[in-house]
């Protein structure tokens, strides 16, 4: 049986390395999903997303077991992406620019299994509509969709993860599906 | 940097500077704060230490910060707030008038097809309002709702 | 009876199964049966869907062959010394104001310029004061002033001018009152 989150907590706790791989391995993707919704860029996400894990397991030993690991997780890449976010938007944009090649835009041609040209372009066309969408969103409001419709998380979790009031969560989700809605009213 | 670019450039940040200025007073700022007030204890949040004596006007013993929203909308724009149980808030603020905005505050709960309240009023700018009364879990429902408009 | 302007903004909750007890019961119910909700229902499925799918599409496309190793690696890396922490934090702050003191005197005094232009000024004029005497009266009054109040509930209305505070009590009918 795959052992839970806290057994594996406890066993980093005490140096367990694998242990330690054993919670990425189960969390990286979702991590990356998280922010890669948030920066629309793989190499920023990717890098982010190892940063978060790098501060959850430098500061494990703090972690109380009262919340649950994933919560704490989240809130952890959610706030280094807000961070390289505020920090990209300071950078000059010719510098910007020249450091992101075409493999690391989010907007290159995925390899999508339709082999008709014409459904090829409409999914693509879709696909830069929705990150378009959501990209309008400020941090919070991304946060706060991507936690919910992407992670399934519920208010009180969302809650927990971006340390506000589960009003709060309730009105930031609604406003932002409100945004989403009116941008992809089409496909809706 | 040569004169003439120069030059350019501070024309460009003048009209800028103007431009943003008539932008801005375009908007007005709503900010509702949902508290949730009790007589199940004395505790009081910490986040509500500027709304304490306007608090004084309830006599719970307990006062709770359970949601605040933010947002900037235009004149004429209507803004929805959902509440907790189930309850939205709307307003829509008509016009600045005298240093008062005028609003018009809808309360809507639950599926009921009539407005729980429908009040058009002013308040003036930077000031407050209070709605009340609703049940949530242990306790009542009070809204400060204020408003700002850019000058 | 239920109208669908109301129940379609309870949907999202009842979707994201944050409704509880009768609430839900009658809001699913009502929907069942109400094109418009059923709709808005299906709308906000469609939503999370083509989320999902977006963001899991480009999660896809990632090789994570490596990225245990790219962690590994961020937790052997030591931490910078203070003073290269200073400095990076400098740069990423200030690169974009690296202006040359000429320029930064033209644009210290473009702003004393506008400021100058759209600040108050400090000298009024008779006709002025007079004006903004009368403007104070009203603005003195600092309470709510209500045109129009209409409710399906029991409405106690009160000022506490001391505190500034002017508040709308709808009651709670099978409650009874004010607190």
């Amino acid at each position: 049986m795959e052992p839970s989150d806290w057994e594996l907590v406890r066993r980093c706790k005490e140096g367990d390395r694998q242990a330690s791989r054993e919670l990425v391995e189960r969390y990286q993707r979702k991590v990356v999903a998280i922010a890669l919704g948030m920066l629309h860029d793989r190499e920023d996400a990717l890098e982010v997303s190892q940063e978060a894990f790098a501060k959850v397991f430098t500061n494990i030993q703090q972690f109380k077991e009262e919340s649950s690991f994933y919560t704490w997780l989240y809130r952890i890449v959610v706030n280094l992406a807000i961070d390289r976010q505020r920090q990209k938007s300071r950078q000059p944009l010719l510098e910007r620019d020249d450091q992101q090649g075409d493999s690391d835009r989010i907007n290159a041609i995925p390899d999508v299994a339709s082999a008709d040209p014409y459904e090829q372009v409409k999914d693509k066309e879709l696909g830069q509509r929705i990150r378009a969408a959501l990209a309008e969103l400020t941090p919070a409001h991304k946060a706060v969709i991507l936690l919910r419709e992407v992670e399934g998380l519920s208010y009180e979790e969302i809650s927990e993860v971006l340390q506000c009031s589960r009003g709060t969560v309730m009105s930031r989700l609604h406003y932002a599906r409100k945004r989403l809605q009116s941008r992809l009213r089409r496909e809706l | 940097m040569r004169p003439s670019r120069l030059a350019l450039g501070c024309f460009a940040s003048v009209l800028l500077l103007w431009a943003c200025q008539t932008v801005a007073s375009e908007m007005v700022e709503l900010r509702i704060e949902t508290v949730l007030a009790t007589n199940s204890s004395q505790d009081f949040d910490n986040r509500l230490t500027d709304m304490r004596p306007q608090l004084r006007a309830f006599r719970y013993s307990s006062y709770r910060l359970v949601q605040e929203e933010r947002r900037r909308v235009g004149w004429g724009t209507q803004a929805d707030f959902l509440l907790p149980g189930g309850r939205f808030l709307q307003v829509v603020p008509k016009e600045y008038a005298n240093e008062r905005i005028a609003l018009q505050v809808m309360l809507l709960e639950g599926t009921t097809p009539t407005p729980l309240m429908n009040t058009s009023l002013s308040i003036r700018n930077h000031g407050t309002l209070f709605v009340g009364g609703r049940k949530h879990q242990e306790g009542m429902l009070i809204i400060r709702i204020g408003a700002a408009a850019d000058e | 009876m239920s109208t669908c302007s109301h129940a379609e903004r309870l949907v999202p909750l009842l979707s994201d199964g944050e409704l509880d007890g009768p609430l839900r019961r009658e809001v699913a119910s009502h929907v069942s049966g109400c094109v418009v909700c059923t709709g808005a229902l299906a709308a906000l499925e469609r939503g999370r869907e083509l989320l999902w799918q977006e963001i899991e599409e480009q999660v896809e496309q990632i090789d994570f062959s490596g990225f245990w190793e790219g962690v590994a690696e961020k937790l052997t890396e030591p931490p910078l010394p203070w003073a290269v922490r200073l400095q990076l934090w400098r740069e990423r702050w200030w690169s974009g104001w690296s202006l040359s003191a000429p320029v930064w005197a033209v644009a210290v005094a473009i702003v004393l310029f506008v400021a100058a232009l759209f600040l108050p000024r400090p000298y009024l004029s008779p006709d002025l004061v007079s004006k903004n005497l009368e403007q104070s009266a009203l603005v003195a009054n600092d309470q709510a002033q209500i045109e129009s109040l209409s409710s399906g509930a029991t409405v106690f209305l009160w000022n506490e001018p001391a505190n500034n505070t002017t508040v709308i009590w709808v009651g709670d009918d099978s409650d009874g009152g004010v607190p």
